[in-house]
């Protein structure tokens, strides 16, 4: 392979070009942004990881901020990403054990008296997990189990695309097995001698010299899974013909077919296979969970959780497109990975500010970061803290910790004061009360939990507080006496720090539970609202909007909403928009200068593309590639007289009209001719590139038309 | 109605005319294309400006049941087509006079500021996917030259080329580990490629132009791609200009994370308009069809090979073909070549470009053939063929009607008179 510096990536006669990592040859081309990068690089030669450099905020970056923000950022991702794979593990471990324990035990208790043994399949209906759940299956699967060496289960993978037709998919099965590494040692085959690689046989000799080759107990064979991923996807009639061909084996091969499905129905094996496929198999189904409350659990025990900390809140516009995005378009766990780990990223790029999120790094004295700093905090303090602290910069940090604390302190009393809410709720609902029906499974409120996130978040959740204290002062006095409990239960419980700040609710519940216990004469209808005040009047102390703080924005994001066009972008709407306007490209969107709008572009003052394009979209269904031609052509011709106008005009204004007169009738005939190739060559290309794009169909239904692929309107107009 | 803005004197409809009555008034501001509204007098122009068309609207219109009305005039009876050299000249010389658009996100500053959030977000393991109008390939070249190249190895793969094939861009990745290939099936190649960055030390950063192309449409391309791009240290860059492109994947596969098991992408699109041309993307295109750039995937086979019978053949080539074979030879061209035309100019429906229809059967050739002194045996026939099969002068198929070969020239028809005729001047 060429050095890079003498790769001709223009090359035509090349199809894919190799540009080989050099560590040593690092330093050939430099451009301005390469150099700053350079300084900061590893010592293999690599740049640091960084995030984004900050257009707008670029001047009140502080020195080797992306790097910084980088860390940042890593951190809070980080610590957040393993909260959530701890509540996907958490969520998916009961089926997920039901499933490893199907798996082993096919082969345990099969009926005796069948007249053909029957092939277990293990169905999965998987709409949420996706392939997490089959890795984390097949890890439980492969490892050594405490009572018999080896391992208990081989697991191998195989995807729709390797079963297009029966010898593929039976070589995929094969290999799959045989090529796993570490289990026996390669023997070279000779192609004349040996069995063919899509050769049930082939795997059975093989699982024989393994077995032989390994210290397995006789009576503990282990089972060969095959994990089926996208099973809808299979061609039914190569799977049917290969359920038969291995359930012809199993007396040699214990073979156990785990398929995983994303489409939540349960009889997809009946629906497409026919009764001479079902009655070879011993089907098993099994269920994950899906849908909304997947969604919701994570949302709330990464967010919400007492127990849980994460370095940023994420806001309401970014929460509702996420539920959006689930229950619209892909509703999987790895949806809500991407969009939250997308909006940490965002965060983090965005705001110099936020490389101080958890902690503040030793600050040069006079850098514009710091006085962007010293400026931001000056703003929310007073006054005359200023003119009295000798040192901004000092002061400033000072400032900043007294922010940060206060808003994880404001932060945890949302999570706690949740929390309480929950617990209250939940036991209600237990009791059979009339209560907040957050988490009802009617339709119309799927949304529910939802708003009260949203409401939780914007501080106008007093009616749902009110709610719940109405419904405890009309608790009788055992159930007002257990609600005591569990909630003193539950604050017993927190973390030390936490429960220790809340003694004070605690030795309030105590107090309330002995008076209950003591006095048992009293009206207990007093009791209860003494409970309900309390409850009452700490939930609005616990619950206050975070928003009030000061330089909130460096923790929480708010309303931002998330930059949905990374995930579900509108590609046709830009590309007709590029085409159309191409103009608004150019124009600097960051300009803080507010620019008039740019008059609209004549069609003349257009590229050759969006001229033919536009002239497409004033055309029928059918066009007529002359006269498409012809219309380019008129354009054209005026193109060029208005730049010969302007080129004449300029200099000397007052001819202009008489002056382009001329010109037209100086043009000789070879000029013509000349001008018509031209035409003829920019419309062949002009239409090639729309031909490129997809906006043309051939048809050979009359010659020389074409058929429109896109009816969008020219809203420019 | 629909139709274009300038008046033609072919459209027949009654309604028609008066519309272009009404146009030939407003077509003094050329600015102005004519809407599907407009032409109806003034109240329907108030009336539009209140109800808005909106897309479906258009579509509902447009794709009315009956007749479509176009005019009948054909363009490639019309308008010559160009020759390579003709089209070359043209565009070079007109390039001065084309107004040049440069997007705001290719200037300075912002281009860094694209380069720099794209290596992050490849990094943290999204591949990428940029859309949008214009070329998209120089930026991504020097993305690719300028930044992934100093994080890791790099390999390019130029998709839209009529002739790529994933093979070319697995070999280029494994000619980076500087192993034997052993093992010639793509798939095997892709899993070697896939446990070696499994465990190697630096990352690999694929950057595919149009991965859109029809190389990479096959579900066995896909799966591939899909293998690859769940590697947490092999990352993705590509690009897409069909309007239809994002069809191409399921949303389980474009959501799909990187992880031990899994197939997917984990796109992340990012809007990359350049407005630059697409010269080289279509270098490959024939300029003198029509259907020239159509990609499609089996389709585009045979439109090639179509829009090759009709044109490809230039008369320079043709002269330097026929001045290198022997005098039997061209007395052979001569033969066909009259009867070919003959059968054009006979032949009423002109428009059609299919010039198989006009060949001549083997077994004619050969008696004419015979009777004017020119091959005395089928052997003799079929060398004096032979040079001119191998340059495509003479290409032949079996016959559609009844059974043998039929051949025949693929020149369109003036083209062929003109190289006949010269033929005809040197003897």
């Amino acid at each position: 392979m060429t050095e890079h510096n003498a790769l001709n990536l223009d090359d035509i006669s090349k199809t894919a070009f190799c540009i080989p990592f050099d560590s040593t040859g690092l330093n050939f081309i430099y451009s301005s942004m390469d150099r700053s990068q350079s300084l900061f690089s590893t010592d293999d030669g690599i740049a640091k990881p960084q995030l984004p450099s900050v257009t707008v905020n670029e001047a009140r970056d502080i020195e080797n901020g992306g790097e910084l923000r980088f860390l940042a950022y890593k951190k809070a991702w980080t610590k957040c990403l393993a909260r959530i794979q701890e509540i996907v593990q958490e969520l998916q471990a009961a089926s997920m054990k039901a499933v490893v324990q199907e798996t082993r035990s096919s082969y345990d208790n099969t009926l005796p008296g069948l007249p053909y043994p029957e092939l277990p399949v293990v169905y999965v209906t998987n709409p949420t997990f996706g392939s997490t759940f089959l890795g984390h299956i097949t890890s439980a699967l492969e490892e050594n189990r405490n009572d018999a060496p080896g391992p208990s289960c081989l697991v191998t993978h195989v995807y729709p695309s390797d079963f297009s037709n029966i010898s593929n998919g039976m070589k995929a099965i094969v290999s799959g097995f045989i090529e796993k590494s570490g289990l026996l040692e390669k023997v070279k085959r000779k192609t004349a001698e040996s069995l063919a690689n899509y050769d049930i046989k082939f795997l059975g000799a093989w699982y024989k010299a393994w077995l032989e080759s390994s210290d397995i107990p006789e009576g503990r064979l282990p089972n060969l899974v095959v994990v089926f991923h996208d099973f809808e996807q299979y061609d039914p009639l190569v799977m049917r013909d290969i359920c038969h061909i291995c359930s012809k084996s199993i007396s040699q091969l214990p073979l156990v077919f785990l398929l995983s499905l994303s489409s939540p129905s349960t009889n997809y094996l009946n629906v497409t296979y026919p009764q001479s496929t079902l009655a070879l198999l011993r089907v098993r189904n099994f269920t994950t969970p899906s849908g909304l409350s997947v969604l919701q659990e994570i949302i709330l025990k990464t967010f919400f959780d007492v127990n849980f900390e994460p370095d940023i809140l994420i806001g309401p516009g970014v929460l509702d497109y996420l539920h959006d995005l689930f229950t619209r378009y892909a509703s999987s766990v790895d949806v809500i990975f991407t969009v939250i780990q997308l909006v940490h990223l965002r965060h983090f790029s965005l705001e110099p500010l936020t490389v101080l999120v958890r902690d503040t790094p030793s600050l040069a004295t006079s850098s514009p970061f710091t006085s962007a700093l010293c400026a931001r905090v000056s703003l929310q303090t007073h006054d005359e803290d200023v003119d009295m602290d000798p040192d901004p910069v000092s002061h400033a940090i000072a400032q900043l910790d007294k922010y940060r604390n206060c808003f994880y302190s404001r932060y945890q009393d949302l999570r706690l004061g949740f929390c309480v809410m929950l617990c209250v709720h939940r036991y209600l609902e237990r009791q059979g009360h009339a209560s907040l029906k957050w988490f009802t499974t009617d339709t119309r409120n799927e949304d529910r939990l939802q708003r009260v996130i949203n409401g939780l978040l914007s501080g106008t959740l007093e009616k749902d507080v009110e709610t719940l204290g109405i419904a405890s002062s009309k608790l009788k006095e055992e159930e007002a006496r257990d609600l005591i409990e569990e909630v003193h239960a539950f604050l017993y419980d927190l973390p030390a720090d936490i429960s220790s700040q809340e003694q004070g609710a605690r030795a309030k519940l105590i107090m309330m539970k002995n008076y209950i216990a003591t006095d048992t004469t009293s009206e207990s209808s007093n009791l209860s609202m003494t409970l309900s005040t309390w409850l009452v009047d700490y939930l609005c102390e616990k619950l206050s909007v975070v928003e009030e703080l000061d330089l909130w924005e460096l923790w929480y994001t708010g309303r931002t909403p998330f930059p949905s066009e990374l995930l579900n972008p509108s590609i046709r709407a830009s590309m007709v928009s590029g085409l159309l306007r191409p103009y608004d490209y150019a124009e600097d969107p960051s300009s803080m200068v507010p620019t008039e709008p740019s008059p609209d572009k004549a069609i003349w003052e257009l590229p050759d593309t969006s001229i033919l394009f536009k002239r497409y979209l004033d055309s029928g269904k059918m066009i007529n590639v002359y006269d498409w031609f012809e219309s380019f052509k008129y354009v054209l011709d005026t193109q060029r007289s208005q730049t010969r106008e302007l080129r004449t005009a300029s200099p000397k204004k007052r001819a202009k009209g008489k002056a382009a007169k001329r010109q037209e009738v100086q043009m000789t005939e070879e000029e013509e001719e000349q001008w018509n190739v031209q035409v003829q060559a920019r419309f062949i290309r002009a239409m090639h590139e729309l031909d490129y794009l997809g906006f043309i169909k051939h048809t050979g239904r009359k010659a020389d038309h074409l058929l429109r692929t896109v009816f969008d309107i020219n809203d420019a107009e | 109605m629909p139709r274009f803005p300038l008046d033609n004197p072919d459209m027949s409809t009654e309604e028609e005319d008066i519309e272009d009555a009404e146009d030939s008034e407003e077509s003094g501001s050329e600015d102005e294309p004519i809407s599907p509204e407009k032409g109806n007098g003034k109240q329907n122009a108030e009336e539009s400006k209140i109800i808005v068309q909106t897309a479906f609207d258009a579509y509902f219109t447009y794709n009315k049941a009956g007749r479509v009305q176009t005019s009948s005039n054909v363009y490639s009876q019309l308008v010559l087509p160009l020759s390579a050299e003709e089209y070359a000249s043209a565009i070079s010389s007109a390039t001065k006079e084309i107004p040049v658009v440069e997007p705001i996100i290719l200037q300075g500053k912002h281009k860094e500021t694209i380069f720099s959030r794209f290596i992050c977000e490849l990094n943290e393991g999204f591949n990428i996917l940029c859309y949008g109008i214009g070329s998209k390939r120089r930026v991504l070249n020097q993305f690719a030259t300028d930044v992934c190249s100093k994080r890791g190895h790099v390999v390019v793969a130029n998709g839209f080329q009529p002739e790529f094939h994933l093979k070319d861009m697995l070999n280029s990745i494994e000619s980076i580990q500087n192993v034997d290939l052993s093992s010639t099936a793509v798939d095997k190649q892709a899993r070697r490629i896939n446990d070696f960055f499994a465990t190697h030390k630096h990352h690999l950063y694929i950057t595919i132009h149009n991965i859109d192309a029809s190389p990479f449409r096959a579900p066995k391309s896909k799966s591939i791609l899909a293998l690859l791009a769940h590697n947490p240290r092999i990352h993705i860059i590509a690009s897409i200009d069909h309007i239809n492109a994002p069809l191409l994947w399921s949303t389980s596969e474009i959501f799909s994370r990187k992880s031990e098991e899994s197939r997917g992408f984990q796109w992340l699109w990012h809007d990359l308009t350049t407005l630059a041309s697409y010269d080289f993307e279509l270098a490959f295109a024939d300029r003198s069809s029509l259907s020239g750039a159509h990609t499609g995937g089996a389709r585009r086979k045979v439109d090639t090979i179509t829009a090759q019978n009709a044109t490809a053949m230039s008369e320079t080539a043709a002269s330097h073909i026929l001045a290198s074979v022997t005098q039997k030879a061209q007395k052979l061209f001569t033969l066909l070549g009259n009867y070919q035309l003959q059968a054009i100019e006979n032949a009423d429906d002109s428009a059609s470009t299919d010039l198989q229809q006009f060949g001549m059967a083997y077994d004619v050739l050969f008696r004419n053939t015979r009777d004017n002194f020119i091959a005395t045996s089928d052997t003799a026939l079929r060398s004096l063929l032979g040079e001119f099969r191998d340059h495509s002068l003479i290409v032949s198929a079996q016959a559609t009607t009844g059974s043998g070969e039929v051949l025949w020239i693929p020149m369109r028809k003036e083209r062929l008179a003109n190289v006949l005729q010269s033929l005809s001047q040197h003897a």
